[in-house]
């Protein structure tokens, strides 16, 4: 369990570090591209194309396992504040199976599409051609992750409930309203 | 069963999804695929579900949430922000309640450069509570006035929330940021009179402080924080004139924020590694829920149900105002219990047809939209900002006396939005005269 979480959290973070280069990469092609625009009338080749394709689907869904992993994704804990520490792990495992499993779909449905657009050489036509079809796999990995990401910590919150490991302390909680 | 009806089951059950700790980007997203499964069937849910993500997120203008998050944090860690609430009370500390009116603007300030309410009232309330209770403010002043104003920055551009409302309202961007300017200053404006109203009639509340301020001292401090104000200008007077579009003004922010931060010699590795850490974090949790909205969407469409509330509306052949006034009581009420990006995007898909069907203003609806969810960050029992304030004061103030604190900006607040639905030229002025 404890090496499976290690090599889960190696995944995680080369995830985040990937979507954090994403994020300055789409600062500094979207500056250049105005600057262009601005100072000699011309454009950054395939700005758009990049930051919507490339950068937006990097940074949207290869941080969302190691969102999950801090309990970042939000939820209203307004009703079951009455909860014991061990109801509440039971009830979070019961949500993060059933979230595990439709993520599950999910990444099935994109897989599907990602197979279809990789046969046909995807791309999108800006001031150039860019091919495309690889973001259609960043979408299904950052899911995929997501998925084990989600079924790994309903685990760890079944054996809070069973009483086989300690309540998680205050620091661990999730961002709720 | 009709689509109608599996429309308003699907509602059911969203929010029991949401009270029994589903996250919030799951319970949007696995109403809408489930609804579309039983009203079209499997192979158009699947289809849905495959294409529709991909679509949406890989889309320009959905860039300018990831750049304005980039360079509110980048101004966050890199301490930009850090001198704020000295220059605010050096100016300020004079007028009765000066403390209290300094936290709002400094809170007014900070929250426009970092876009997050949560994040301004974390922030200032570090700074402005302590320094409120050691001159014997009123707890509940002190208190009240950062989890209040730290919600500002749901209005004053660049704001993530106003962003997201344009995208799914299909109105311009840049216009729907340039429409929150005038409301924001004047809701800060409102706070601050209102404090200062209370404290002269009530100095008890606000005890005079004592000290030497000089204009030298006044003049130095600006010195400081000049560059947060320049360059929140800059992004707003570029979409303003029309040079650049939201997402180009808001990496331009980033972008400028970074080499403010190196000229000052406040850039450094940790500073860049926490930024974009929580810049990254910041847009994926976002758009998470975004995308769940999005499907929400196209799931009502599917429905009818939108469409069928309109038809209703129509029917009873109500005015625009009270349209207005109707959707007022709902946002105010899910705001007492929801989180605002959640009641948005619920509430949109429904909302829209009916408001297009009034013939009522989008960007106009939009401002006074942000401004319910402003006032739901604050009002019981959930307030979001109140319970943010409560974890920084810990036992010093109890959580009543801060919610009772609150109040007051509430009913401003509440003047304030009764402003903007009798002027919405107040809300349409820049953006009608935008380039």
């Amino acid at each position: 369990m404890i090496a499976s979480r290690r090599i889960l959290d190696l995944i995680v973070n080369a995830m985040l570090i990937v979507s954090g280069i994403c994020i300055v990469l789409m600062m500094l092609v979207v500056v250049a591209d105005a600057a262009m625009r601005g100072l000699f009338n011309s454009t950054f080749p395939g700005a758009e194309e990049y930051s919507s394709n490339y950068f937006m689907v990097a940074v949207t869904f290869l941080p969302l396992a190691f969102v999950h992993r801090i309990r970042g994704h939000v939820i209203i804990e307004l009703f079951t504040t009455r909860l014991s520490p061990r109801g509440i792990a039971g009830l979070d495992a019961a949500v993060g199976f059933f979230c595990g499993l439709g993520a599950l779909i999910f990444c099935w449905a994109t897989t599907g599409k990602a197979i279809t657009m990789t046969r046909e050489g995807e791309y999108a036509i800006g001031s150039i051609l860019v091919t495309v079809w690889p973001t259609r796999w960043m979408l299904v990995f950052g899911i995929f992750v997501l998925a084990v990401a989600l079924c790994f910590q309903a685990l760890e919150d079944a054996r809070v409930a069973a009483g086989l490991d300690p309540p998680r302390s205050a620091d661990d909680s999730a961002l709720t309203h | 069963m009709s689509s109608i009806a599996i429309g308003v089951m699907a509602i059911l059950v969203l929010l029991l999804m949401l009270a029994v700790r589903v996250p919030i980007a799951f319970a949007l997203s696995a109403v809408s695929v489930v609804g579309m499964l039983l009203i079209r069937g499997p192979a158009a849910a699947m289809s849905v579900l495959a294409e529709q993500p991909y679509n949406f997120i890989a889309h320009w203008s959905m860039s300018a949430v990831p750049m304005f998050l980039l360079m509110g944090s980048v101004a966050y860690h890199a301490g930009l922000t850090s001198s704020l609430y000295r220059a605010a009370r050096l100016w300020l500390s004079g007028l009765p309640g000066g403390l209290a009116v300094a936290s709002t603007a400094a809170c007014a300030m900070f929250a426009a450069a970092s876009g997050s309410s949560v994040a301004t009232a974390s922030a200032m309330g570090k700074i402005a509570i302590p320094e409120m209770l050691k001159y014997k403010y009123d707890p509940g002043l002190a208190t009240g006035a950062v989890a209040a104003a730290g919600t500002l920055g749901s209005l004053i551009p660049p704001s993530i929330l106003m962003v997201l409302y344009a995208i799914f309202a299909e109105v311009s961007v840049s216009r729907a940021l340039l429409a929150g300017i005038l409301p924001g200053i004047l809701s800060a404006i409102l706070f601050m009179l209102m404090i200062t109203i209370r404290c002269k009639i009530n100095p008890s509340l606000a005890p005079k402080v004592e000290e030497e301020v000089d204009w030298r001292q006044r003049f130095e401090v600006l010195r400081e924080i000049w560059p947060l104000p320049v360059l929140i200008a800059a992004v707003i007077g570029s979409m303003y004139i029309g040079v650049f579009t939201a997402t180009e003004a808001a990496a331009g922010g980033a972008f400028m924020t970074f080499i403010v931060a190196a000229a000052r010699g406040s850039l450094n590795w940790s500073v860049v590694k926490n930024s974009v850490e929580e810049a990254v974090r910041g847009t994926a949790t976002i758009l998470f829920i975004a995308l769940g909205g999005f499907l929400l969407s196209r799931f009502m469409a599917v429905s009818a149900l939108p469409n069928y509330v309109a038809h209703l509306v129509d029917g009873l052949n109500v005015s625009g105002m009270v349209v207005v006034i109707g959707a007022s009581f709902i946002y105010i009420i899910l705001g007492m219990f929801l989180d605002s990006i959640g009641i948005m995007l619920l509430t949109l898909p429904i909302m829209l047809p009916v408001l297009e069907a009034a013939k009522l203003d989008l960007i106009w609806f939009g401002v006074l939209v942000i401004k319910y969810l402003e006032i739901g960050l604050v009002t019981p029992p959930v307030g979001l900002n109140v319970f943010v304030i409560k974890s920084v004061v810990g036992k010093q103030v109890p959580l009543e006396v801060i919610f009772k604190g609150v109040m007051w900006f509430i009913i401003t607040d509440i003047v304030t939005l009764a402003i903007l639905i009798a002027f919405p030229e107040i809300s349409l002025f820049l953006p009608r005269i935008m380039n």
